[in-house]
């Protein structure tokens, strides 16, 4: 039997090539190790005081004192504030004071200043949108105040603001009551050159350890500006045509008493009219489904005239909220809706005509409004549990 | 021409899913096309069907009239030598152009979006390494692997369509016909020219079908597959991205990085990015086996394996020179490597196809003059 190996040459060869591929195959040339990474949970973006330059605030978790509870010395972020002349020098030189490369891929919220908002942000949103970290599920939001402030308080249920902050708007989301808007849903609303985009407008309440986070209005903006609020009402009825609401609560006076209702379901469609005369029609049918919460005073509410009256009275107390805020809407001159998107889509045609004056087109529109409002079912009781006659 | 130098054999069925599974690797960097018709992208994929399929008959008759031979071979039949030569020549570069181009788009996508600070040249080389060691397995070693990646390709398409079931609106579908017609018709020239018309290198596996496999049948059928992925993918970039699908510049990638049910499904990302990977490995490595074939074959080597090292090396240097930077690549995808691919995909093809019909029917003629 021949000893020798067979070719050694090939032999080394093998070997080598074993060698620099497990060298390679391992990518440790760009690994990133925990420890050297300050993960951002979230973005607050002010004006600087310097004129043009933006100051970003990033919320960095502290991955030790998250570890088990009562890691307790002090609080479980690092808030660093930097200036620069747009977001990515200032991130970048953000490296320098944490001492680590920023990761933003768990970032949670991006929060632009009020100030900032009304001065316009495609600038700045830029720069997420194009980050190969940054992803496009983040919230975005508006803060009353400055956001690096924002992000500074004492939340109650978790570890850090960012959690509370996106926990917020993620519960608003289930209810319907506020706008709930990711990156990527509000740049395509800001590519829509006729619709309106929308955050939720958040501030900071109370004092000292008491102060937390609530969200206090919907923040509109025009192209990318901000141009105004819609309260707590009007949002609501704007989230009624946008078929956004998943759960409200209604107080229905009817026959003398007052019944909460609470909406359980809720439709909309919209359909844009074009009457003989000229001019533009927004038709919307709301479907909302109830079902009895509580009511005040012994009439048996749930009876069948009664009840009839009650709906009615709750499609009334609708129709007011949609039509308040289509006021505020047409004031502010902006398309909160898509409307002119509906149009667009259905009738390109027409909205060639109309694209160049939308907003002036929008301020001018009717709303025809019918709302179909049923209650389902009255809850674990058919009658008030009153003493009977 | 036709020294048979790899004697591997691949049934049918394997070719069929080698065809699906090569075509589906285009359609996982699908912004070659969502640049121009953006929203639209679907109807230029229809329309690039229907070219392709007119070219795949252009392919399976060629084929028909020629068995046993293999693309060399029939350019060699038709043309006779010098000139046949020639246009093996101009193949041997396709081919190894379209390695460059897959290298190129691979170690951009790794560079860019997961290992920013290693050298481009790193992911190059082991990426051509792995290719050129499976195409040493020859045509049926590679074809065994294609239904593997087909699969795989399904499944995450589907896996990640339901993911991302609530996210999707119907509404960003409309309007319809916006565009100008001469963009759909460019759309759907792209569309048949890079991911549909690619399957021209299949060609060179003609000889190693199993007796008795329908090879117009297997084509047909795997192009239909591939395109059908294609189109199920861009039409799930548009339900979910909307507006942002025609500027982002890789829209499945973006759309799949949009998933999140209830905070714990999320993050899937990488699901997309591997399955790419081995897509695209698959494909260069069909490619890089065609290339080194085929020169073999031009200059009648005793095997082609020889061949495999130097080929890989130049086709590392040329994957440098090939677009610069990464953002000439979607310009590049979209506008000039089209046209480049159609001249061999379209052009060369049909024009092979008129001068076979020209050839056979002379010599039809000549024999009854003879009788």
């Amino acid at each position: 039997m021949d000893d020798r190996i067979k070719n050694p040459v090939r032999l080394c060869l093998c070997l080598l090539l074993c060698l620099c591929l497990t060298a390679v195959g391992c990518g440790c040339w760009s690994s990133r190790e925990l420890n050297d990474l300050a993960v951002v949970m979230a973005i607050g973006m002010d004006t600087a005081d310097r004129p043009g330059e933006v100051r970003v605030t990033a919320q960095t978790a502290k991955a030790a004192a998250m570890g088990k509870d009562g890691g307790g010395e002090g609080p479980a972020y690092w808030n660093v504030s930097e200036s620069g002349a747009d977001t990515f020098s200032a991130l970048r030189g953000m490296a320098d004071t944490a001492g680590r490369q920023l990761y933003l891929a768990h970032n949670q919220i991006l929060v632009f200043s009020r100030e900032m908002a009304e001065s316009g942000v495609q600038g700045q949103l830029d720069y997420f949108l194009r980050d190969r970290e940054s992803r496009s599920t983040v919230y975005v939001a508006v803060s009353e105040g400055d956001a690096a402030d924002l992000l500074d308080f004492t939340p109650q249920f978790e570890k850090l603001p960012a959690w509370q902050l996106s926990g917020q708007i993620k519960a608003s989301e289930e209810t319907g009551q506020w706008p709930a808007v990711d990156l990527l849903e509000f740049s395509n609303q800001l590519m829509e050159r006729s619709r309106a985009p929308l955050a939720p407008l958040i501030s900071l309440t109370g004092e000292g350890e008491e102060k937390t986070s609530q969200i206090v209005g919907t923040a509109v903006f025009w192209e990318d500006r901000m141009v105004g609020v819609l309260d707590e009402a009007e949002t609501r009825g704007m989230m009624w045509v946008l078929g956004r609401v998943e759960s409200a609560a209604l107080e229905v006076p009817a026959a003398g008493s007052v019944a909460g209702i609470e909406v359980v379901s809720a439709s909309a469609e919209m359909e844009p009219v074009f009457p003989a005369d000229g001019g533009l029609s927004m038709q919307v049918r709301i479907r909302a489904e109830g079902r009895m919460s509580d009511q005040t005073g012994e009439e048996n509410l749930a009876d069948p005239g009664v009840r009839l009256a009650l709906e009615q009275s709750m499609s009334g107390i609708i129709r007011d909220e949609v039509e308040n805020a289509f006021a505020r809407a047409k004031e502010l001159g902006a398309d909160v809706y898509g409307f002119g998107n509906r149009i667009h889509e259905e009738h390109p045609d027409r909205w060639a005509g109309l694209e160049e004056d939308w907003q002036d087109t929008f301020r001018t529109a009717e709303l025809e409004l019918e709302i179909d409002a049923r209650i389902r079912s009255t809850g674990r009781l058919v009658e008030p549990a009153y003493p009977g006659e | 021409m036709t020294a048979p130098l790899d004697k591997s054999e691949a049934t049918s069925r394997q070719l069929l899913f080698s065809a699906a599974a090569f075509i589906q690797s285009s359609s996982l960097l699908s912004s070659f096309v969502m640049v121009l018709t953006g929203r639209e992208s679907w109807i230029s994929a229809l329309l690039g069907l229907c070219i392709s399929l007119l070219l795949v008959w252009a392919y399976t008759a060629l084929v028909k009239r020629y068995p046993g031979k293999n693309l060399f071979g029939i350019l060699a039949a038709v043309f006779g030598e010098p000139l046949g030569r020639l246009f093996s020549f101009f193949y041997v570069f396709f081919f190894l152009s379209m390695v460059a181009v897959g290298a190129n788009d691979v170690s951009g996508f790794v560079v860019d979006y997961i290992m920013p600070q290693t050298p481009q040249v790193v992911i190059v080389l082991t990426f051509l390494f792995v290719c050129g060691w499976a195409a040493r397995k020859g045509a049926g070693g590679i074809c065994r692997m294609g239904f593997l990646f087909f699969l795989l390709a399904v499944a995450v398409t589907l896996v990640n369509i339901l993911l991302l079931a609530k996210d999707m609106q119907l509404s960003n579908f409309l309007p319809v016909f916006q565009l100008p017609l001469g963009r759909y018709l460019q759309g759907g020239f792209v569309v048949a020219s890079v991911p549909l018309g690619e399957v021209l290198v299949f060609l060179m596996f003609a000889p190693n079908l199993e007796a008795g496999g329908g090879f117009r049948r297997s084509m047909f059928i795997g192009l239909a597959l591939g395109a059908a992925t294609l189109l199920t993918v861009i039409l799930r970039n548009v339900a979910v991205l909307g507006n942002l699908a025609s500027v982002a510049s890789l829209p499945s990638y973006e759309a799949v990085r949009h998933i999140k049910l209830a905070e714990v499904i999320t993050r899937v990302d990488l699901l997309y990015a591997l399955t790419m990977l081995f897509l695209q490995f698959f494909k260069t490595a069909i490619y890089f086996y065609a290339a080194a074939l085929g020169l073999a074959q031009v200059f009648r080597l005793r095997d082609y394996k020889y061949l495999l090292p130097a080929m890989g090396a130049l086709a590392a240097a040329y994957a440098f020179i090939l677009f610069g930077p990464s953002m000439e690549n979607i310009y590049g995808g979209s506008r000039v490597l089209p046209v480049f691919a159609a001249v061999f995909e379209g052009v060369l093809p049909l024009f092979t196809l008129l001068a076979a019909f020209l050839r056979r029917g002379g010599r039809m003629r000549r024999k009854e003059a003879l009788a």
